[in-house]
């Protein structure tokens, strides 16, 4: 990234005022052979500074040739490509606006100051023939432009092609400004020493990375975030008594369980075929007398419409006892889920007026039950359920099971579908009398038993 | 084959039950119970001639000679009942038989994988055991229920830790006193009283001493889940059902004052600890391992973390102490040492702390090879990669502070001066901040070093592991702790694997802070490095999220501005630094309390950030001033000097007691006279601020 500084002294040599007759031309040519193409940037560079601080290149020659060999530099490529193309630009911009009386101010950091005689021989480079220009040799050019005033010179296109590169940079590319601060301390008139100046120019342009390539740009006050926050920043330990868990003993190897083994093939007949009294009553005795048998009879949710359909008082007996289960809603949702029948609904009825069952659970009860009327084909068994729906309903309400609030749409529309029979339109009265606040209806004798009647 | 013995074994517990049998049967148990295993073998071995397929036989041969070898060969145990009783069979209501009969080997299978911490597979197992809880002998059903509230709390999962001990208290512990009917929305506070006043009439010692190692798991989850004043209630409870006071209720206790602020107290209550004492050999746990725990938890809350360092490090020599007792050299534990023991090792979580309190004390250096250590074990925990993070942040930046020290960092305006005379160059700094680019040495990432290159790989784990439903809508009303359980149909409703329906205000507030804390981390570490269009990403993830405190608020449009600035979009960034952004500089959402529902209001818990030392920026004209300077450079890097100098003459002005403005204020003032032309201006505003370059 940086001259070494053997590369620095090749590069004064060539600009040592000696070469006073040298022509330019030769000049750039020997700077051609003593810098390999990939160097140019960083002669560039060093070019560069020397221009931008006047200390440190104080002879006109010796600017004179800098100018010539920084144009030169990329010698053979399109200008508008170049990375000093700006730099011409911008001096002779700056120029252009003096004369115009914009005065600006005597220092804008990156741009070079440059003489009239150095500017005009940037203008005679840039527009007129380049080439000829080459051939002078420093002193030439400055016999001949030193008076001479600047030649007025059209920039516009170079112009134009250079903003076309730079709208391609992002602005934190081009926001810049180098760190290098000339800071002439005119009280004490020291005099132009050329060794001090090339310690200086040494300096800055030797190093990784060199001064003048540096830049500072606004920078963004970047904050880093806080420690993580928690509220258990250490974990506090408790005790867990790790030993407290640990490898049971099956204390039920080899126990005898008659009375399972019976009640467990009475839950199997049962799930099959109507129990006879005794056998109902023995079961139900035996479910008694050990609350946890009612788990080791080999009931599962799924056999529960079974037993349902067979044995309807056995049904009610074991939903009591699962109520405290964790597998009451299977039991529940397989009940709601099962084809409608006279037992099931029996079943259903018996609950409601035993426990407290959950709201939601009736009403899908009820839905369902809603829904298998209106879409059974059998016209018989239709008039059947019907009436069985609404007796049961009848019942609920009575019983004030359920909320005719919550259902009142839905029952009110099938016993209007359904009021050719008789039931459903004396449920219909009854909802009638509730929605006028009625409640005499719910006074009438207790209907709990009405169930039987079909 | 084992299906053919299973389906063998049925029939033959069912049917065939000879005399002789049941008694060598129960000859074996009394033997068992006593404790002589050799006795209790020989009958057993008897039954397994008579008896040569039954399953129970068989487990209980295979318990027996465990015991017999005092819980060492748990390999060997673990082998045989996978032999005996296969996989757990996937759940299917055919099968629900056959699980009842083998809830004991099922208990044990997941006793063994609890003690070797392969808690999710025993959590699979005891979840499945709890849906036949109702038809286990009651003994076990306890067991079962601790052991699962156990798992649920080791995993982290306090809300559904609670759900679950809620429900196993109306269900067991109420199951004399008249049931509880469904509807009842009093919830379990009430059989406790209950079964308080009824307790001298039924003296269950089992169900008694059930009720109060469930108080104290309550009490635990209650202290994970930060309800203070809940946990408070229980603890009395717990007290005053005369439970001894003993080492287990003096830490209980010592927490909750610990959580509430006490450190003081607390540490008066952990040093009333008096004989007792808890040998790792024989209880699994090291009574002097979590006594210093808790004591360097106690200094970090005062903020003393060199002190907590110390007594964690002692605390892991203790740890170290306990594992040597138990230890059999160059043997696998799984075969010489006792099962309570296998899980007990602290090692890892030890040195997470120490890592933590080491990094409060500002030795990020050290606390980044604790948290590499604890990586190891640790390596599930999204916390751990970001501490880790952390380290390597703190190593590139370890203060905000400094920048907003002018008299300090004004010489840094200035690299240095050369010449003197007509040559005297004042050399200004580049820049003013810590450049970083990527490593370009060589270096793999992926080796644990403090650098930001590393702290990016382990944000990444941190985001991949954080919790997934953690933007669910934090209830700002927090619902009353015991209510947490579902009670729509019947409890038993909230289970089966799903106890947690609604997660707690602590897990949220908890899991937001942490997200956040990733997010803020992995954006600036992404800017950093010069990652810009991630930074980008997880600065807006950032401002995303639902609730955020004000400080990574700031943050979050402070990192995306600057990637947008970077990525050349000014406009945009812009509109990020806009000064009404901030609201306040917190830099984490407090968890609220939970008071009892009939008080309608809830309760700031009054805990002071524990052990931490205070974030930079402290006051709110400071971070606007920030933002504000920020904003002065996205319009100088625009070119609008103009501006920018008048933007930067604000924050210039609102400099106060109670506002600081950063040193990077002159360096863009310099800037900005510069490129304006004005050398004469920079250069005295240097001599100004760098008098050592008059």
């Amino acid at each position: 990234m940086t001259l070494a500084p053997k590369d620095l002294a090749n590069l004064l040599d060539i600009l040592d005022d000696e070469n006073l007759d040298t022509s330019l031309e030769n000049l750039s040519n020997q700077l051609h052979q003593a810098f390999p193409k990939e160097d140019n940037f960083k002669v560039g560079t060093a070019l560069l500074l020397l221009l931008q601080h006047i200390d440190l290149l104080p002879n006109h020659v010796q600017r004179v040739m800098a100018v010539a060999l920084l144009f030169d530099l990329y010698r053979g490529e399109p200008l508008a490509s170049t990375p000093f193309a700006t730099v011409f630009v911008q001096v002779l911009k700056a120029s252009e606006e003096t004369t115009n009386g914009a005065s600006r101010p005597n220092f804008v950091g990156h741009i070079p100051v440059l003489s009239q005689c150095e500017k005009n021989l940037l203008a005679h480079l840039l527009s007129y023939n380049a080439k000829e220009t080459m051939k002078k040799s420093p002193r030439q050019i400055i016999d001949e432009l030193y008076f001479a005033s600047t030649p007025p010179i059209d920039l516009t296109n170079l112009q134009l092609q250079l903003a076309e590169r730079h709208s391609e940079l992002p602005s934190v590319a081009k926001c810049g400004n180098p760190i290098i601060l000339p800071d002439m301390d005119r009280s004490k008139m020291a005099e132009i020493d050329k060794t001090t100046g090339r310690s200086i120019a040494e300096s800055l342009i030797i190093g990784d990375p060199p001064l003048c390539s540096q830049s500072y740009r606004p920078e963004f006050l970047r904050l880093a975030p806080p420690l993580y926050h928690s509220a258990n920043e250490l974990t506090w330990m408790n005790v867990t008594e790790p030993s407290q868990f640990t490898v049971e003993y099956d204390t039920s190897m080899c126990v005898s369980n008659c009375a399972g083994a019976e009640a467990r093939r009475l839950m199997g007949k049962a799930f099959k075929s109507v129990l006879s009294l005794q056998q109902q009553q023995h079961l139900v005795t035996e479910l008694d007398r050990d609350p946890k048998l009612v788990y080791h009879i080999g009931l599962t949710p799924g056999k529960l419409p079974d037993l349902v359909e067979n044995n309807p008082l056995i049904a009610i007996e074991v939903l009591l006892k699962l109520m405290q289960s964790s597998q009451i809603t299977e039991y529940f949702s397989v009940l709601v889920n099962m084809e409608m029948s006279l037992h099931s609904m029996e079943v259903v009825n018996r609950l409601t007026t035993t426990v407290d069952l959950p709201t939601e659970f009736v009403h899908l009860y009820i839905s369902n039950c809603i829904s298998t009327c209106e879409t059974i084909k059998d016209r018989y068994m239709q008039n059947r359920l019907v009436r069985l729906v609404c007796v049961f309903l009848q019942s609920l309400i009575r019983n004030k099971i359920i909320n005719v609030q919550e259902l009142f749409i839905e029952v009110q529309a099938f016993c209007i579908e359904f009021s050719r029979i008789r039931e459903a339109a004396a449920l219909f009265r009854l909802l009638k009398q509730l929605e006028s606040g009625d409640i005499g209806g719910l006074n009438g004798p207790p209907t709990k038993n009405k169930i039987d009647m079909c | 084959m084992t299906e053919a013995l299973e389906s063998h074994s049925k029939e033959t517990s069912i049917t065939a039950l000879s005399e002789q049998e049941r008694d060598l049967a129960q000859n074996a148990l009394i033997e068992f119970q006593k404790g002589t295993y050799s006795v209790c073998l020989s009958y057993l071995n008897k039954l397994e001639t008579l008896r040569p397929k039954d399953l129970k036989v068989m487990h209980n041969k295979v318990v027996a000679e465990y015991y017999k070898s005092d819980l060492k060969k748990t390999e060997l145990i673990k082998k045989s009942l996978k032999a005996i009783c296969g996989h757990m069979s996937i759940p299917d209501s055919s099968e629900a038989m056959d699980d009842v009969e083998k809830c004991v080997m099922r208990y044990n299978e997941a006793v063994l994988l609890y003690h070797t911490k392969q808690y999710n597979a025993a959590l699979q197992i005891m979840n499945r055991l709890f849906t036949f809880i109702e038809p286990m002998e009651e003994s076990l059903a306890h067991k079962v229920c601790l052991l699962l509230i156990e798992l649920h709390i080791v995993t982290d999962q306090p809300d559904a830790a609670l759900s679950l001990l809620n429900y196993i208290e109306s269900q067991f512990i109420s199951i004399d006193s008249s049931k509880i009917s469904v509807t009842d929305k009093e919830g379990p506070i009430k059989p406790i009283k209950e079964l308080k006043e009824q307790k001298k009439g039924s003296a269950d010692a089992a169900t008694d001493a059930f009720r109060i190692k469930l108080l104290k798991f309550k009490a635990r989850i209650y202290l994970m889940m930060h309800q203070l004043k809940l946990c408070k209630r229980e603890w009395k409870t717990l007290i005053s059902l005369g439970t001894p006071v003993n080492i287990s209720s003096i830490f209980l206790k010592a927490n909750l004052e610990y959580l509430r602020g006490n450190s003081k107290k607390a540490m008066k209550i952990m040093n009333s600890i008096t004989t007792e004492n808890l040998e790792f050999k024989t209880c699994g746990e090291s009574a002097a391992v979590l006594y210093y725990n808790n004591i360097a938890c106690l200094y970090h809350s005062m903020g003393k973390p060199n002190l907590a360092c110390f007594y964690l490090q002692k605390a892991l020599q203790e740890n170290k102490n306990a594992m040597d007792s138990v230890r059999v050299k160059d043997n696998d534990p799984l075969s010489c040492q006792p099962l309570y023991t296998l899980g007990g090792n602290r090692h890892y979580e030890l040195m997470y702390s120490l890592g933590v309190s080491l990094l409060h004390a500002g030795q990020a250096g050290k606390a980044f090879d604790c948290f590499t250590e604890a990586a190891q074990g640790l390596h599930n925990s999204p916390k751990l990669w970001l501490r880790m993070a952390e380290c390597c942040i703190h190593f590139h930046k370890s203060t905000n502070e400094i920048d907003f020290n002018i008299p300090k960092r004004r010489k840094d305006l200035v690299q240095k001066v050369l010449g003197t005379g007509l040559y005297r160059k004042i050399i200004l700094a580049s820049s003013l901040s810590k450049d970083t680019k990527y490593d370009t040495e060589g270096l793999s990432y992926a080796i644990p070093q403090p650098t930001l290159e590393f702290g990016m790989l382990c944000l990444k784990n941190a985001l991949f592991l954080l919790p997934v439903n953690n933007e669910l809508n934090l209830p700002m009303t927090p619902v009353a702790g015991p209510q947490t359980v579902s009670m729509s149909l019947t409890p038993g409703h909230a289970l089966g694997g799903q106890h947690a329906t609604q997660v707690s205000q602590a897990t949220a507030v908890e899991a937001i802070n942490l997200k956040a804390s990733v997010l803020a981390a992995s954006a600036y570490v992404s800017l950093c490095l010069g990652d810009y269009v991630i930074a980008l990403e997880h600065a807006r993830a950032l401002l995303n999220m639902n609730k955020l405190s004000g400080a990574y608020r700031l943050l979050g449009n402070l990192y995306a501005a600057e990637s947008l600035i970077f990525m050349d979009k000014i406009n945009e960034a812009i509109e990020y630094l806009k000064p009404e952004n901030i609201q306040d500089l917190s830099t984490y959402l407090p968890i609220l309390e939970t008071l009892d529902k009939d008080k309608e209001k809830t309760e700031e818990t009054i805990v002071t950030p524990i052990g931490c030392k205070a974030y930079y920026p402290t006051s709110l004209p400071t971070g606007k001033a920030v933002l504000c300077y920020n904003l002065a450079v996205a319009y100088a890097i625009r070119g609008e000097l103009d501006k920018s100098g008048e933007t930067l003459k604000q924050v210039w002005m609102s400099k106060g007691p109670d506002c600081d403005i950063p040193i990077q204020v002159i360096m863009l003032a310099l800037y900005i006279e510069l490129q304006l032309g004005h050398a004469d201006v920079s250069r005295s505003i240097i001599k100004q601020h760098c008098p050592q370059y008059r």
